[in-house]
């Protein structure tokens, strides 16, 4: 799938501006909020704080990418919302305009940088607004704030770990008359967010959270320990019932004595009633105002919004366009008929030209809704290098992760389901391909093994290789378990291929440990990982040397919502095989054929390659008149390390199709994956690969039925 | 920032780099892993970076780990509360990737 003509700078512009647009309505939501509480005289400092915090982000994100203005502006109003929370500047009704101004020329900025315009006028807007911003925030430059702490003993360790603003934020509730609060609470690791957000809801209400200190001293790799500073108007008791059934413990913070009385009285002028519940349910909602100004329309307008999508929501217009693609065929099949039809050359011809940009169209937008679908590889990759750090460390070996190609992009589905066969494939690496330290030293090799990931996509597969340089496959181990186990029979392994003895590690209870250790053992064989990446429609494959190492070989189709199929007919019926598992297909006469213990086989560049007729996996009749013709086609089909031919009368090309599952009555024939529709309403049966295949090989021949 | 970092120090070497998300997410993780270095922001919403420096230099498996914090233009006295209590080193914003490749190559050493 190509990202499209545009270079990964437009790209990264394009997700820049949609994260800065995200960031200015997010500091949008927080000015209305600001608006609202001016009403009630009083501003919640949380929301000052997150209007500076989303402005600080800003900041940094415009400077990362350049975008001058923008960073200019937030530099600059960044500094008065520093000023606003830290106390230093009061907030007026005109300074809440001036920074609804500013969103306005936020969206203006980013608007004109996602159409390309350096927007010069915009530069006079930014500096006229910059200019007043710093009156503003030079106004009232308050005295530093000096103040004892009113008559509570706050011991050092707690001072020293508050930023300036936290600070700020204490002395403010000490002025403003309330009590302050140590509440102690003990967490597991496991649920300590839940736990958290928990105690969160329940102190808001109450007071204001000032602080979190963890304890390190407590701290344990089961439970984590912390203190919050709250300061609440609010009685003790209020505080301990705020907190009921959490576990939590409340105490209040000791004051000097004597001093006691000297700020029992909250300072008449002020009052932080912001956390009342009518206007905590005011907050929830939240109603967007439209800010004034002339640049009304910039300011709705989106450039890259991100939206999470739920992804069966995808799959479902991937049907639609699935069936779209079946009309176009029926279409096609109206205009073969019209053409035929000499008099109406002209219909025909405006027919046909419609019908290609149709066609056209549809294929845009099904490349289009595939693309959404596209995750990057690196997701699952990340996950493995912590894997790897950790299995190798419980191992005792050094190993060296080095990956390339985490860019690859893959569908979401596949991504998610590669992740746990990937991660047996590094554990079987590490356990079972990577030699102790002492070994390798001995066999002149570099101490630490290296196990390297390289993902790729070629064509319409994304191929993923893993390769270790440990000892390689025991190949005589392998033949040995094989035999023992009743897997292959012994003469059969003496005529194996070194390629099929390698596959042999695929098939259950074929390990090459003889006693499995407190690693191996767990039930993660290879052959999970084999079934795991085969219902991914996916091929695993594995090379190896003895003492130099072992690769496998994961071709995955890139996407399973729609898939291309070959269309073949045998014994006058069609059928439809995934072409992600189709390897080539070839003419065959019935000399080529030869049957060997009562299989059919055929011989492929010098490999014996086993052969299955449909009619007889499906037990068709063929009608008496056709009979088998003298000249078939074998189409070769893989799935995991297997391969085997399938014998068709006749080819009829490539076409991209949508599979349905079939009724209940028809869900239990083996073989068949679902159906779908061709062009003229015409249904077929998919033939499911794994399934054909599995049973070709476990009944030791297609024959069987 | 933690995109910005994180994309740094993969370009300048054989890092691996693990995010967390949030203070709390750090106290999370901590404990169950040991690092060679560990980078924090002074300024993040509820446990800030001053106290994410006193719990790893409370914390018995991460006392000695070396330890980078990141602080704002203007916020020098936040900055020296945290070398205070133990930081190696600090970085003000806004910094190069050189900048800070310098410092966790220096560290590292």
């Amino acid at each position: 799938m190509s990202i499209g003509g545009d270079g990964p700078s437009e790209k990264a512009l394009q997700e820049f501006l949609s994260e800065a647009q995200e960031i200015v309505e997010q500091f949008n939501r927080d000015l209305l909020q600001l608006d609202e509480q001016r009403a009630a005289g009083s501003f919640d400092p949380e929301v000052i704080n997150d209007a500076f915090r989303a402005v600080h982000s800003l900041k940094g994100l415009s400077g990362l990418f350049g975008v001058t203005r923008m960073s200019n502006l937030s530099h600059n109003l960044e500094n008065l919302l520093d000023s606003l929370r830290l106390g230093r500047v009061e907030l007026q009704p005109a300074t809440l305009d001036l920074l609804f101004e500013a969103v306005a020329l936020f969206n203006r900025i980013v608007a004109e940088t996602a159409a390309g315009q350096s927007g010069d006028d915009g530069a006079n807007l930014v500096e006229d607004l910059i200019a007043r911003l710093d009156r503003v925030a030079l106004r009232k430059e308050a005295s530093p704030e000096a103040s004892p702490w009113g008559g509570w003993e706050l011991d050092a360790s707690l001072l020293s770990v508050l930023t300036e603003y936290e600070e700020h934020r204490l002395r403010e509730n000490i002025k403003n008359g309330r009590s302050l609060y140590r509440i102690h609470a003990a967490f597991d690791l496991m649920t300590i967010d839940k736990g958290l957000d928990e105690l969160k809801g329940r102190l808001k209400p109450v007071g204001e959270v000032i602080t979190y200190l963890p304890s390190a001293e407590a701290a344990s790799d089961q439970q984590i320990e912390l203190d919050v500073i709250l300061g609440a108007q609010a009685e003790l008791r209020a505080v301990q019932e705020a907190v009921v059934g959490t576990g939590a413990v409340v105490a209040l913070l000791p004051r000097d004595k004597g001093a006691a009385g000297a700020v029992a009285r909250p300072a008449p002028t002020v009052v932080p009633e912001s956390k009342s519940e009518a206007q905590a349910a005011k907050k929830a909602e939240a109603p967007r105002r439209k800010s004034d100004g002339d640049d009304e329309e910039l300011t709705l307008k989106s450039v890259a919004q991100t939206v999470r999508v739920d992804i069966r929501k995808l799959d479902n217009l991937m049907n639609i366009v699935g069936e779209l693609g079946i009309a176009r065929a029926g279409l096609i099949q109206i205009l073969d008929r019209i053409k035929a039809d000499r008099t109406q050359a002209k219909l025909a011809r405006e027919l046909h030209h419609e019908l290609r940009s149709l066609s056209r169209r549809l294929d845009e937008l099904q490349a289009g809704i595939l693309e959404v679908r596209m995750v990057p590889l690196g997701q699952v990759f990340d996950k493995l290098s912590r894997v790897v750090r950790k299995i190798s460390r419980d191992a005792g070996k050094e190993i060296r992760l080095s990956i390339a190609g985490a860019d690859t992009e893959l569908d979401k589905l596949i991504v998610e389901e590669l992740s746990d066969p990937l991660m047996h494939v590094m554990r079987n690496c590490i356990d079972h391909g990577i030699e102790g330290p002492e070994v390798r030293r001995a066999a002149g090799k570099p101490e630490a093994g290296t196990i390297s990931i390289r993902a790729e996509q070629r064509g319409n597969h994304v191929v993923i290789e893993i390769e270790d340089d440990g000892q390689g496959l025991d190949e005589q181990k392998l033949v040995r378990k094989a035999v023992e186990r009743g897997l292959v029979g012994a003469h059969e392994a003496r005529e194996m291929s070194r390629r099929d003895v390698q596959n042999l590690m695929f098939l259950p209870g074929v390990s090459t440990k003889d006693v499995a250790d407190h690693m191996s053992g767990r039930g993660v064989g290879m052959d999970v990982v084999k079934t795991n990446i085969a219902r991914l429609s996916g091929i695993i494959d594995v090379e190896s040397e003895a003492g130099q190492g072992t690769r496998l070989t994961l071709t995955l189709p890139i996407t399973l919502a729609i898939i291309q199929a070959l269309i073949i007919r045998a014994a006058g019926r069609t059928f439809a095989v995934p072409l992600n598992s189709v390897l080539e297909s070839l003419r065959v006469t019935q000399n080529d054929v030869r049957t060997i213990e009562r299989r059919e086989v055929m011989s492929l560049r010098g490999q014996t390659l086993p052969l299955a007729r449909l009619e007889k996996l499906f037990r068709l009749e063929r009608a008496d008149l056709e009979g088998v013709p003298h000249k078939q086609f074998v189409v070769v089909v893989g799935l995991a390390q297997h391969r085997i031919g399938l014998l068709v009368d006749e080819l009829h090309g490539q076409e991209d199709i949508v599979i349905k599952s079939l009724g209940r009555a028809l869900s239990d024939v083996p073989g068949i994956a679902g159906a779908t529709e061709l062009g003229g309403k015409k249904t077929v049966l998919v033939l499911d690969v794994a399934q054909i295949v599995e049973e070709a090989v476990s009944s030791g021949g297609a024959e069987a039925a | 920032m933690r995109g910005f970092v994180t994309a740094a120090l993969e370009s300048g070497g054989p890092f691996a780099v693990t995010q967390a998300e949030s203070g709390f997410h750090a106290l999370k993780i901590l404990p169950r892993n040991r690092y060679d270095l560990i980078i924090t922001d002074i300024n993040m919403p509820d446990i800030n970076g001053l106290e994410l420096v006193r719990f790893i230099r409370d914390s018995e498996t991460h006392k000695k780990t070396a330890l980078v914090i990141i602080s704002t233009d203007g916020r020098e006295a936040d900055r020296d509360r945290g070398m205070k209590l133990g930081a190696d080193a600090y970085l003000t914003k806004p910094f190069a990737p050189e900048q800070l490749l310098e410092v966790v190559r220096s560290l590292l050493k």
